[in-house]
């Protein structure tokens, strides 16, 4: 008998197994799948339903002839370390003809555990290329996904400036479409102890809107992604001040850095 | 295009081959899967010279990542699917991101966008495989219209629920309800098709 909650969770495995949960949700998924055999064979099921779509109306003619001789030459140019040992053929097979006595043998143990150890090093080495590997595929990823962000259309920049010195900066990336909002400030000293830097909206009439609270990394980077752009108010400029951890309803210090939004085309 | 003979070896043995090294073994795989590979590639990117692209960039993909093969995650047929799904998908991203950096800059964006349409048939198609390809084409028609362009948007479009939602301008709920519906109705009536070593 299935709990509700799992339940809810297998109604999510088809849309998991077609890539189309929203990043956030993906990841809850893939903790709770972890757990749960039953709903990771659910997926797997799901996934070769997705395999059969490509065999629906709409499917293109065959592939040029010579597409197979390109995917192996293709495949050869990208190899990689094969895991079996390549045995020494030439030296071992001189040994086995005058290794009748028990120096042979220990010869022949040794050169098996020396070949094991070789074998355990490349797989190591593999392991922590694959490893690093996928820590920059999951960077890239990352990277990608803000790109795209930035570059949707409707998307306006608004630049905030330093009210004093040393000239620290941010871009605001307004998806005025969506009203999400990426920032990525640059030369902005981190906060003090206790201390974060708030985002403030300022409407056209009324008082600051208060917004997410960040720190700058000790480079003085700092990216915001997913930040929420209040809706059915007529906004004039975006602000950065310096409030104690947990942000402030209101401005609590001086201005750090504005920026005025260029008013929607309409 | 199948190899399914008595004597040929399974998909998995030949995924072992293939983290051995063994080029004859990335062949049979082609010689099975190929065909099944350019066709998602095709219905996602559209063009011939680009699907080919995507075959190859998803062989070699499975080449490199053979020892990472995990049984239990679904059949070798399915696990080269989603590799060539998504390099499509990457590859779609990419010149869509080229052309919208185009269009910024004021010049005139390239047509671009997936071609949905039907191609010829596929000559010499061995029985099974052609079988398998009129149960999919027949559980697809099974389908409400509604369900099966939820499906194919996720799928070939790469979209999340929310952007199928977005797209056709219905409740996110509709969606995820028609999906689901969709998804358990192709699983029940495709059972008997899927490729070899499905769980």
């Amino acid at each position: 008998v299935n709990t509700p909650a799992e339940q809810n969770l297998k109604e999510l495995a088809a849309a998991y197994a077609l890539g189309a949960l929203d990043p956030a949700e993906a990841q809850a998924f893939e903790r709770v799948m972890a757990g749960s055999p039953e709903v990771a064979r659910e997926v797997a099921e799901y996934r070769e339903v997705g395999a059969l779509l490509a065999l629906g109306p709409g499917t293109s003619a065959a592939p040029s002839a010579d597409l197979r001789a390109r995917v192996l030459a293709r495949a050869a140019q990208s190899k990689v370390v094969p895991l079996a040992p390549r045995p020494r053929a030439g030296a071992w097979l001189a040994w086995a003809a005058v290794a009748a006595s028990l120096v042979a043998a220990a010869g022949l143990a040794f050169q098996r555990q020396s070949l094991r150890q070789d074998l355990a090093a490349r797989d190591s080495t593999i392991a922590a290329l694959q490893s690093t590997l996928a820590v920059r595929e999951a960077k890239l990823a990352s990277r990608e996904a803000t790109l795209n962000a930035i570059l949707e259309p409707g998307v306006s920049l608004t630049r905030l400036n330093s009210t004093g010195a040393p000239e620290p900066g941010l871009q605001l990336f307004w998806n005025r479409s969506t009203n999400v909002a990426i920032a990525h400030a640059f030369r902005l000293t981190p906060a003090s102890a206790r201390r974060v830097y708030q985002l403030w909206f300022i409407p056209k009439s009324g008082k600051p809107i208060p917004s997410v609270t960040f720190n700058s990394e000790p480079s003085g980077h700092a990216l915001v992604e997913q930040i929420p752009v209040p809706a059915g108010v007529e906004l004039v400029a975006a602000a950065i001040t310096d409030e104690p951890e947990g942000g402030s309803e209101q401005p609590t210090t001086p201005i750090v850095l504005v920026g005025s939004f260029v008013p929607a085309k309409s | 295009m199948t190899a399914d003979t008595a004597a040929a070896p399974l998909d998995q043995e030949l995924v072992l081959r293939l983290a051995q090294g063994d080029e004859r073994a990335l062949g049979l795989l082609y010689d099975r899967y190929g065909a099944v590979l350019y066709a998602v590639a095709y219905r996602i990117v559209g063009q011939k010279a680009d699907a080919e692209e995507v075959v190859m960039e998803a062989f070699a993909q499975a080449w490199r990542e053979a020892p990472r093969f995990d049984a239990a995650r679904g059949s070798v047929a399915a696990w080269l699917s989603m590799m060539s799904r998504s390099r499509a998908l990457d590859q779609v991203r990419s010149h869509s991101r080229r052309a919208r950096i185009t269009e910024a800059a004021g010049r005139d964006a390239p047509e671009s966008g997936p071609a949905m349409s039907a191609g010829s048939p596929l000559p010499n198609e061995p029985v099974e495989a052609a079988e398998r390809r009129r149960a999919v084409q027949g559980a697809l028609a099974e389908l409400a219209p509604p369900q099966r362009v939820a499906i194919e948007l996720a799928y070939f479009e790469g979209l999340s629920q929310s952007e199928v939602a977005e797209r056709l301008k219905e409740p996110l709920g509709t969606i995820k309800t028609r999906m689901r519906l969709g998804m358990q109705k192709l699983r029940d009536a495709l059972k008997p098709y899927y490729f070899e070593g499905a769980v």
